[in-house]
């Protein structure tokens, strides 16, 4: 489709790309896709926060009924409201979307539950579906990540061929936001959260 | 090939100029070594680098012998999810697809993440024009549009730059002075750019991979303007070249295992995105469309040729930051989006008419350097030799082209070599004592800066 001006018929731009023949159809075999291996080994939830807090995050691990209580603690920590997405069993000051998105960058903490994370490289993984929404774990200068001990793989790799119907968005988040854009000089905290903190449950 | 035409400034004249600006040496310098340094780190904290490099190099390779197939299959995907697919025969069809809708779905502020393809198609201009305000959101690209310069390199846009030159622009923008402190500048940025994001009615951003199995597009990034893009404005516009594709999620992670190690000597860049589709119906927030632009500029031409290893790029960056003459001249001495070795096989390829880019190829000193770090195994130095190669072909005299071919074969053969020995043993101190050697045409240019033994 078009919208009033330019754009080539998806036939003709594709005739132009070679034979149309399928992957495999040249050589009789895919090419490998071997899974990265690391030199030094982290797995499981203890290997995540040491990565997780290597890459300037804070971490700490709570038996899942204490979650109310450990978010509220991170907040009265911080100056201003919490946001957090409806349906995640924490108390909140502003809950997204009905706040807008004006009031969501006002708050000073957002909190979000991860799907799952990966301990090689300090990954946590966000899903924008099931009512979640995208803005909570990004708007606010610090966010919580809610990660089930139980949902901690290895490598990205280990999510990612797990992964059969994506949702509309999934983000990997591998760290605080930064920038290394003026001097090759580390900043923390760009236009993403710049403090992480990944509570672990169970 | 097209008959030869003026240069405006060669290539050469260029490159002097950008030696003597010392400010913008010592940054570049900088850099690249801390890239290059930070890269051979993130790159041994994996145990089996090389065969990922192989597997990526085989995957590329594979790739472009079916991308049809690919693209076909991915665009199916993404269009059964509500995602829309323009294809650009160039920089013309792509800009204008894109200013349609903009102007369909309205808004003045367009929130732009980075995006190489629309430095190659000069979208911003052609976006200006129609009276959009254009904002871009990466902070080395924010920079460079307050400058009114394009980036100098494919990750580190403002590389050229030092903190007391950004405080300048920045104060400059605010009214106000913004110290000349990283953290400062930084944090200004995010909030004059804040703003930007909420009002924005279109989001712009690039693409890393678009996935064939599942018709994701995955954009990597590590300060969150991508991820702002691409989920807070109504509509989000995606550019990509068409090359720029993997058949499944398994080649997507061998690919990202190699990306930010190559580029910013990261294991991962912090937020890689993978967008399939538009927001659902049952989500609470996310653009309510998503449009994706494929662009061909010009790549098609070079498909199965011998140059087609140019479009395995991943645009880390790595063959720039280890490039002994990207290193002194940096990236704007090329005058083109893709500077450094890729850009010196790329610019050529995209742009076969412009005799500026045809002399790229000579910014090389041929040392291999990039061939090496190449994430992707692209044989970058070959190619610049064969571009070279294809030239002076197209371009030398019917006596220059015998001349030469005299030239190989006097030195292929065991006993002309030998003959040629000799004439340059006696040969040589005839020519020392000729205190002037004649200092004009290639033969003045061959003599500048090399010195007889």
């Amino acid at each position: 489709m078009t919208d009033g001006g330019g754009g080539t018929p998806r036939g003709e731009f594709l005739a132009r790309l070679g034979s149309g023949a399928p992957r495999g159809a040249d050589t009789g075999e895919p090419p490998p896709t071997p899974a990265a291996r690391f030199t030094t080994s982290r797995s499981g939830p203890d290997g995540f926060m040491e990565s997780w807090t290597a890459l300037g995050g804070t971490a700490e691990r709570i038996p899942g009924e204490e979650l109310p209580e450990a978010v509220a603690a991170y907040a009265a920590r911080h100056d201003g409201p919490l946001l957090a997405a409806a349906g995640l069993g924490v108390g909140a000051d502003l809950l997204w979307p009905d706040c807008g998105s004006q009031a969501a960058t006002g708050a000073a903490v957002g909190v979000v539950r991860a799907v799952a994370a990966a301990a090689q490289t300090g990954t946590v993984f966000l899903r924008a579906d099931d009512n979640r929404g995208r803005a909570a774990g990004l708007l606010p200068p610090a966010c919580i990540f809610v990660i089930e001990a139980g949902t901690v793989v290895d490598t990205l790799g280990d999510y990612l061929r797990s992964v059969e119907d994506p949702p509309s968005q999934l983000v990997a988040v591998t760290g605080p936001s930064r920038s290394a854009d003026i001097e090759s000089t580390l900043v923390i905290g760009v236009h993403g959260p710049g403090e992480v903190h990944a509570i672990l449950t169970g | 090939m097209s008959t030869p035409t003026a240069v405006p400034v060669p290539f050469a004249r260029r490159a002097d100029r950008a030696l003597a600006d010392d400010r913008m040496r010592a940054a570049v310098a900088r850099g690249t070594g801390i890239m290059v340094q930070r890269r051979h780190e993130a790159i041994a904290e994996l145990a089996n680098a090389d065969e990922l490099r192989d597997a990526a190099s085989a995957i590329r390779a594979a790739t472009l012998r079916c991308l049809p197939e690919l693209l076909a299959r991915w665009s199916d995907n993404l269009s059964a999810l509500g995602g829309h697919v323009h294809w650009a025969t160039d920089a013309e069809d792509a800009t204008a697809i894109v200013a349609g809708i903009v102007r369909r779905r309205g808004g003045k502020v367009i929130a732009k993440g980075k995006s190489m393809i629309s430095e190659e198609i000069h979208l911003n201009e052609v976006l200006q024009r129609a009276g959009a305000e254009v904002v871009e959101t990466d902070l080395g690209e924010f920079i460079q549009q307050l400058a009114g310069e394009p980036p100098s390199h494919i990750v580190a846009p403002a590389m050229h730059k030092d903190r007391f030159e950004v405080a300048d622009l920045l104060s400059a923008d605010r009214g106000a002075p913004v110290s000349p402190e990283i953290d400062d500048e930084a944090a200004y940025a995010r909030r004059r750019l804040r703003q930007a994001f909420l009002d924005a009615g279109v989001g712009i951003t690039g693409v890393n991979f678009a996935v064939a199995s599942t018709g994701s597009i995955c954009l990597v990034e590590n300060e969150g303007n991508g991820r702002m893009c691409s989920s807070l404005p109504p509509t989000h516009i995606a550019l990509m070249g068409l090359e720029r594709i993997v058949a499944d999620f398994a080649e997507l992670d061998v690919m990202l295992n190699l990306l930010a190690r190559s580029a910013t000597g990261q294991a991962l860049t912090v937020y890689t995105n993978i967008i399939t589709g538009p927001r659902r119906s049952n989500e609470i927030d996310g653009p309510e469309e998503l449009h994706v632009v494929v662009l061909d500029g010009g790549r098609s031409a070079a498909l199965g040729t011998r140059f087609s290893p140019a479009l395995h790029c991943i645009r880390c960056g790595a063959c720039l930051n280890v490039c002994p003459v990207y290193r002194q001249v940096g990236g704007h001495a090329y005058e083109s989006v893709y500077s450094g070795p890729i850009g010196a096989v790329l610019t050529p390829l995209l742009r076969p008419d412009d005799p500026a880019a045809r002399e790229l190829p000579e910014a090389s000193s041929l040392c291999g350097a990039c061939t090496e770090i190449c994430p992707v195994r692209i044989p970058l130095h070959d190619l610049l030799l064969h571009l070279r190669h294809r030239d002076a072909r197209a371009d030398a005299s019917r006596l220059r082209r015998a001349g030469f071919w005299l030239w190989s074969q006097a030195w292929s053969r065991r006993w002309t070599f030998r003959i040629m020995v000799l004439a340059a043993r006696a040969g040589l101190p005839l020519l020392r004592r000729m205190r002037h050697l004649p200092d004009v045409g290639w033969l003045g240019a061959w003599r500048r800066g090399r010195e007889l033994p």
